[in-house]
């Protein structure tokens, strides 16, 4: 049996997972004109989506589980998560001129992301994944799709 | 018949609906521009650094 608040955890956390799933891969805007607007986009979406990982996570870790009276997701685990997820953060985090305007992300931060994402992929164990299953699939279909949505990895 | 409505309604009315709803949105200003993006960009990436320094600071590391 498990208690109100964790029952109204794991709803809310599959609502956030299916919610994450059906906004995926959407195309840029027709407004966007230049190849930086529409690397910007795409790196967007997915800095959106790492965002809610780590969301997830950090609920995930907050949360006691009844049954096992541990944290859903251990403390580790979301600590791998969060660093991960900064260093995406870091990486897509656009430049500044002098003048404090935002600039285009540099070339390169796709082989980057997918190199972190990759990295953090093969030290998560599978019953981790399997919690944090669609988060994970919508990230992994975002790096999938940077290569055409930004014209071709640069 | 219905296969038909369907057939109009996806390949003619809805992307025409879609290309209203952008010229309006484009002729309002609604629709985000490059820059809008990338400054988007910048504030969702300082809000995911700030909340996992929040959570480290909170979860120190174990010697």
């Amino acid at each position: 049996m498990r208690n109100s608040g964790t029952r109204v955890f794991l709803i809310l956390f599959a609502l956030l997972a299916m919610e994450a799933a059906l906004m995926v891969a959407c195309p840029p805007p027709v407004s966007l004109k230049t190849p930086e607007g529409k690397a910007a986009f795409a790196a967007d979406q997915l800095l959106i989506r790492v965002g809610e990982l780590q969301d997830a996570a950090i609920a995930a870790n907050g949360t006691i589980d009844p049954d096992t009276k541990s944290p859903v997701l251990s403390e580790a685990t979301t600590r791998r998560i969060v660093q991960v997820s900064m260093i995406i953060a870091t990486t897509l985090n656009p430049p500044k001129d002098k003048d404090g305007k935002i600039m285009p992300l540099p070339t390169g931060w796709q082989v980057m992301v997918t190199t972190a994402w990759t990295n953090l992929k093969v030290t998560l164990h599978p019953d981790e994944v399997k919690k944090l299953s669609v988060y994970i699939a919508s990230i992994d279909v975002l790096i999938g799709a940077l290569a055409p949505a930004t014209g071709g990895v640069q | 018949m219905t296969e038909l409505l369907k057939i109009l309604l996806e390949q003619l009315l809805i992307p025409e609906i879609a290309v209203a709803i952008r010229a309006h949105y484009n002729a309002t200003g609604k629709m985000p521009t490059d820059q809008q993006v990338m400054d988007a960009l910048a504030l969702d990436a300082d809000a995911i650094l700030a909340k996992g320094k929040a959570w480290q600071d909170a979860h120190p590391p174990k010697p």
